[in-house]
């Protein structure tokens, strides 16, 4: 598992399901994880090209977690693409981050399926 | 030599001067809290929404690829889930704009506009708030049609909306809705008008109150949460709004009244 994997963030069990379910349909790697604890377990052994966040994690904000995470993302130029629902607000936060340039998308909840595949297929490296 | 009573003043005065700071500090403590509570209830209302709206895009992508045909109940049950999570969204970006606009100076989103070409256009999206086999018309009972008009057309829309939405939600299939503007002198009437179950003989014209029904549509979907809203945002932008059952003919009548503001001004100078 590596750059060809979609690493998804997001701790609401029932939508990681569903993300999960959506793209092994469209034959895209996909390792979901609920929280930044997680995350970072799984990031100790592998590269995801793509990351895509929840702004709110259990314990910290999507961004906060992205950016304590940032040394090995920008090095490995791996995309993200944020779940929000404000994205003024989102804006502001991002501003100045270290993985502000990492950033490709901001999708709001609820997406359309379709779209979710197309950003997926489009900022994926090796797809 | 200095008034007995002035230096208790001067100490009252720094001790007021302390305590006005510390309160306004408080206060945008509590607002800069109150946004950021607002903000994230409205991520997490979002992420259940969220997984319903995949969910069933995702089940009718499957039975799509396996050409199955779906059985009349199941395509119900995907159709209404699918209706259910626009109104969700709808709601949601209603209460977040109320909310943004608690935050804002009263005449931060005004705007001076044409009303019958605001509502022309307004009209074509209304359409996806009603059922598919409903007629909406549109109604203009103008003194003058290039009225330009000043409010939170935002907030307008929102209200507008509600009422459509309602309209349809309280109406039968193939039922027709008409939206009529009226202008007088001093009064510019929106009215949306329905042929629907109506109010029912124990619901008060001042309906409008955060989830109380009329006891004739207790049997439909819904919270009146809707309604709410569009009352709040009419009180946003100075305008009363009410409900009534139609003379002579079944169904309902929300009608929301503007000051017509240029008239209201070459009356009182």
């Amino acid at each position: 598992m590596s750059k060809d994997t979609v690493l998804v963030v997001e701790d609401d069990q029932l939508l990681r399901e569903v993300i999960e379910d959506l793209l092994h349909i469209h034959k895209i790697k996909v390792k979901t994880v609920g929280d930044s604890s997680e995350a970072n377990d799984w990031l100790e052994e592998y590269i995801p090209g793509l990351i895509i966040c929840d702004l709110f994690l259990p314990t910290v904000s999507g961004i906060q977690w992205l950016n304590s995470v940032s040394e090995g993302l920008v090095a490995n130029k791996s995309s993200i693409i944020l779940l929000s629902a404000d994205h003024e607000r989102t804006h502001e936060m991002l501003v100045g981050s270290p993985i502000q340039s990492l950033v490709k998308h901001q999708l709001k909840k609820p997406f359309k399926n379709d779209e979710l595949v197309r950003l997926i297929r489009f900022f994926r490296p090796n797809s | 030599m200095r008034d007995a009573t002035s230096v208790p003043l001067d100490v009252t005065h720094i001790q007021l001067s302390q305590n006005i700071e510390h309160l306004l500090l408080q206060i945008n403590a509590h607002l800069t809290y109150d946004h950021f509570v607002s903000s994230v209830l409205e991520h997490e209302l979002r992420t259940p929404l969220a997984g319903i709206v995949s969910t069933v895009q995702l089940l009718q992508a499957q039975l799509e690829a396996h050409e199955a045909e779906l059985p009349d109940t199941l395509q119900k049950w995907c159709d209404r889930l699918e209706k259910l999570s626009t109104r969700m969204e709808f709601l949601l970006e209603n209460m977040k704009q109320l909310h943004n606009n608690n935050y804002s100076s009263a005449s931060a989103g005004k705007q001076t506009r044409k009303l019958t070409n605001w509502l022309i256009n307004e009209r074509k999206s209304l359409g996806e708030l009603i059922k598919s086999s409903q007629i909406l018309d549109l109604k203009l009972q103008m003194l003058d049609e290039s009225f330009e008009y000043t409010t939170d057309y935002h907030l307008l829309s929102i209200i507008l909306g509600t009422l459509v939405e309602n309209a349809s939600k309280y109406s039968p299939d193939n039922a027709r809705m008409d939206i009529l503007l009226e202008q007088s002198q001093e009064i510019l009437r929106l009215k949306v008008i329905d042929n629907g179950v109506g109010l029912g003989a124990n619901s008060s014209v001042h309906l409008i109150k955060a989830f109380q029904r009329g006891q004739e549509v207790e049997h439909i979907e819904g919270s009146g949460l809707g309604l709410s809203i569009a009352h709040a945002a009419a009180q946003r932008i100075q305008a009363q709004l009410v409900l009534y059952d139609n003379e002579n003919a079944p169904g309902t009548t929300a009608e929301l009244i503007l000051s017509n503001n240029d008239i209201c001004q070459k009356t009182l100078f």
